[in-house]
């Protein structure tokens, strides 16, 4: 047997162990013209600038930082393919199953979604180890040179890999957005627009970190590098979630996978922000930890307004896929789709949030120079308990608050509005809610009408919009502010209330013992000769 | 959410329930639903295979499947018959886990796609009419990449390309790539494909468009094969009623989301007539070298005969008698010296059951 022949065989036994859609790409993907062009194009380019820098150089090639510009060149011509090319490919890969008529059959065989994107990603990191094995030769004969960093390099083709991953899995949630192709093309010329507007400012990164070393041996570098990667992988992994969702049948559970994405991202988050205090302690800690807590409240409330108004109806096929143990079934409601259960999520979200926001920012008002007070770690947490709250406390708490009464608000007369009818969607529940909001945020705005000093004299006022109460609260420190932060933390208590029957008819219905699993298949007697044996 | 409690838009509609007594209007007394009671053929088992029930999609208010129910059982062939826009392709794509019901639900080997996709997507082959083929992809490269997407790995995967290569005659072809392939091997590698995986119930959506006579004919016999063979349960639509008519066992007719009828050609057409209060008679017609005046004369006295023409030295004439009417008619006649050459049964095709009983009904 000759060496290709048992490569070859090599190749296919490991192809068995490959997934499916990987193996179909990567043979359609090298054959394809486009990925033969932008190969063969990053290699003539990548040729004709070191020829070119070997004739403007000469022998002056050996002195002075060539290296390092010579390795920028090259990064800009990979740039070029792995930050455009690889996850335009990635959106077109998906597209093109529509656009050519092979996404039906592809969806009813036995490949999940989750292995078709996984699949659809695999190929994108295929083409990148590709487009990274062509450009490597050109790398290695420019570490000879002077100036050339070794451990700038590893970093910045580390973190293009990184980039362009998370570039692919978003071309590839973005191909599966719309399924009308005057809507695919807008997107696909958006993600174009975009990827090419993204570029430059690239490559204005990659120059000044080569024009000023990057400081490896600081740890507040790494702390950043870290959060970056960890985010750019979380929402890697959110996108993934969200692409599969779109792909998953109908009756099929496509929130579980996201709200626990999501949720992981919080988590994650204060597991950071408890490692830094722990490491690092920094002065600002406070204000990081508030920042991020409402960062995280306006993305919850993002999240929210799709979790809190989905269909309750749950599946036959779902309660099926429960667990046979009632009290991880119920631990997993908020998890579960359907509004009241979102509803549910989001509280959960709220707590965790509020509570690991305070606990850090109490930790770290504890902690002082040298050593950890209880005492005063006690006391700021009794008044916590007790609403003697403190201003960040404050506003964090009436952010979720409001978010809690509009989603809240908004969850509960979908529910009522698709009792009296079920043309009513959970899109029409949706844009609902945006109006109650949008009409809850401007109607303070008619009172300037009367007053122009109303807001000062009465800040009740505001009280239905979530921008000008707090603005007021944070600006106006007064009895009458922190009143109306009281209030609203109040009325969200009301708001959960009226919600709570809803809340507990949604775990119940998972509580109840899930529909036995279906029999397997029994194949009825064929006729002796198979399709094995049989010819025309 | 449903209607399925709405009446029929057709009076003489032929509307399938099993449990429901067939009306001479073609309608049940409640006005829902009229059956003709399909024989099951005597060597499918009791399971069916396939079974539709109650089957509503509505795309907001066109009801594009309105209540259809029928079974298919293992080494049936279906014809499901319709003009464009019936709701064909709409009910194949249901069937074939492609989409979900409005209401109702269908049942492939005992699991219902909405519950259990999954496990009727491992019993279930679909190939729809016009499936798209990949680019730089040859034909064993494309059928290894659906034995790989149904779970078989090393010798069973190329096993599974091999039988199907052999099955479709495509083996000498394996190499070429398949954009390059004529339609009609095209439609072949269509039906290896939708056979990857030995499914046991087949959904055939107009496979025998835009064929040539020899590729329709060749398709036939692969389908006729898949039932009497391998026992498959074989649905299929087709605009091609002559070829429908000659590889189904029986045909379900559908018009506007409804089934209209659905059992044997012959049983179309027979509760046709009788929903149309007429007799089931059929035309018959005997060529005479002379004396075709009197053979005209003797016929109007003969019993279960109606409707005597003449033409040159053709007789027709409409008969409600049985089979053994028709010998002693035949056997008179010859027996009257008549010089007979030819005695004609007019046979009823699925194209005049089609005909008779659809109504051009575009929603």
């Amino acid at each position: 047997m000759s060496t290709i022949d048992a490569t070859t065989r090599y190749f296919g036994i490991a192809s068995d162990y490959c997934n499916a859609i990987l193996v179909k790409e990567t043979r359609q993907a090298l054959k394809s013209r486009q990925f033969l062009a932008t190969y063969m194009l990053l290699l003539v380019a990548s040729w004709t600038i070191s020829v070119f820098v070997l004739l403007q150089f000469g022998e002056a090639i050996e002195f002075g930082a060539v290296g390092r510009w010579l390795f920028l060149s090259f990064f800009y011509v990979l740039g070029v393919a792995i930050f455009v090319v690889v996850p335009t490919f990635a959106f077109r890969s998906l597209i093109a199953e529509r656009e050519d008529n092979t996404w039906d059959v592809l969806s009813i065989s036995t490949l999940s979604p989750r292995q078709i994107v996984i699949g659809k990603m695999l190929n994108s990191v295929v083409q990148l180890f590709l487009y990274y094995s062509a450009i490597a030769p050109f790398i290695a004969f420019t570490s000879l040179l002077e100036g050339f960093d070794f451990a700038q390099t590893i970093f910045m083709m580390t973190m293009a890999l990184v980039i362009s991953m998370s570039l692919s899995m978003y071309g590839l949630f973005l191909s599966v957005l719309a399924k009308h192709r005057f809507l695919q093309t807008l997107i696909f010329i958006g993600l174009l627009g975009s990827l090419l507007f993204w570029l430059f400012p690239a490559y204005g990164i990659a120059a000044e970190i080569l024009r000023s070393p990057l400081p490896f041996d600081e740890p507040g570098f790494w702390w950043g590098v870290s959060s970056f990667v960890l985010a750019a992988a979380s929402f890697f992994f959110l996108f993934m979630q969200l692409t599969i969702a779109r792909l998953t049948f109908e009756s099929d559970n496509r929130s579980t996978g996201i709200r626990g994405t999501i949720f992981g991202q919080l988590i994650a988050l204060f597991l950071i922000l408890a490692a830094l205090f722990y490491f690092e302690r920094p002065g600002f800690f406070d204000e990081i930890v508030f920042s991020m807590a409402i960062a995280a409240t306006f993305y919850f409330t993002f999240v929210g307004l799709f979790t809190t108004t989905e269909s309750e109806f749950l599946s036959r096929r779902i309660r099926r896929q429960q667990s046979r143990h009632t009290l991880l079934r119920i631990l997993k409601a908020p998890f579960m789709p359907g509004g009241a259960r979102g509803y549910l999520y989001l509280l959960l979200s709220f707590f965790v949030c509020w509570w690991a926001t305070n606990l850090l920012i109490t930790l770290d008002q504890a902690w002082t120079l040298s050593s950890f007070s209880s005492s005063e770690f006690l006391l700021k947490f009794s008044k916590l308990l007790t609403f003697q709250w403190e201003e960040e406390t404050r506003v964090l708490s009436m952010m979720m608050g409001y978010a809690v009464i509009y989603l809240g608000i908004g969850s509960l007369l979908g529910r009522l509005a698709q009792k009296v009818s079920s043309e009513i969607r959970p899109a029409h529940v949706r844009v609902l809610t945006l109006f109650i909001i949008l009409g809850g945020t401007v109607f303070p705005m008619l009172f300037l009408l009367i007053d122009l000093d109303i807001f000062r004299d009465n800040p009740i006022v505001t009280i239905t919009s979530p921008i000008i109460a707090t603005i007021m609260v944070v600006e106006l420190a007064s009895s009458s502010t922190i009143f109306l932060s009281y209030i609203v933390v109040w009325i969200s208590f009301l708001v959960v209330a009226l919600n709570v029957p809803a809340m507990v008819h949604a775990v119940k219905v998972l509580a109840a013992k899930p529909p036995a699993p279906a029999k397997p298949y029994q194949r009825q007697e064929a006729n002796p000769d198979s399709i094995a044996t049989t010819t025309t | 959410m449903t209607d399925s409690q709405s009446s029929p838009t057709n009076s003489d509609s032929i509307f399938l329930d099993d449990d429901v007594v067939f009306s001479s209007d073609g309608n049940n007394s409640d006005g829902t639903a009229v059956s003709t009671t399909f024989e099951e053929p005597q060597t499918a088992s009791e399971r069916p295979l396939l079974e539709i029930r109650r089957l509503h999609r509505h795309f907001g208010k066109l009801k594009a499947v309105n209540d259809i129910s029928f079974k298919l059982h293992a080494g049936q062939v279906m014809g499901f018959i319709g003009p464009n826009g019936a709701g064909k392709t709409t009910a194949m794509r249901i069937i074939a886990t492609l989409d979900v019901p409005t209401a109702g639900d269908v049942f492939v080997g005992g699991y219902s796609v909405v519950d259990d996709p999954d496990k009727v997507r491992h019993i279930l082959g679909f190939m729809p009419d016009g499936f798209g083929r990949y680019a730089n992809v040859n034909v064993t490269e494309y059928l290894d990449f659906f034995a790989r997407a149904y779970g078989f790995t090393g010798q069973e995967r190329r096993d599974a390309v091999e039988r199907v290569l052999v099955f479709t005659e495509l083996r000498k072809i394996a190499d070429k790539p398949i954009t390059s392939l004529s339609k009609g091997m095209s439609q072949r590698l269509g039906l290896g494909r939708t056979l990857i995986h030995d499914p046991d119930v087949l959904i055939l959506d107009e496979p025998a468009a835009g064929l040539d006579p020899r590729a329709r004919v060749e398709l036939r016999e692969l389908i006729h094969l898949l039932a009497t063979q391998m026992n498959k349960a074989v649905l299929i639509s087709s605009h091609i009623l002559t070829e429908l008519g000659e590889i189904c066992d029986s045909a379900a007719i559908i018009e506007a989301g409804r089934i209209l009828a659905h059992g044997s050609i012959k049983e179309l057409q027979t509760a046709q007539r009788a929903a149309r209060g007429q007799a089931t008679t059929v035309t018959l017609k005997m060529r005479v070298i002379d004396k075709a005046d009197d053979m005209e004369r003797w016929l109007l006295q003969q019993p279960f005969v109606e409707m005597v023409t003449v033409s040159a030295y053709t007789v027709s004439f409409e008969f409600s008698g049985d089979e053994a009417a028709q010998h002693q008619i035949l056997k008179g006649a010859i027996e009257q010296e008549f010089s007979i050459v030819e005695f004609l049964g007019h046979v009823e095709t699925l194209e005049d059951a089609f005909m008779n009983i659809t109504k051009g009904i575009v929603q």
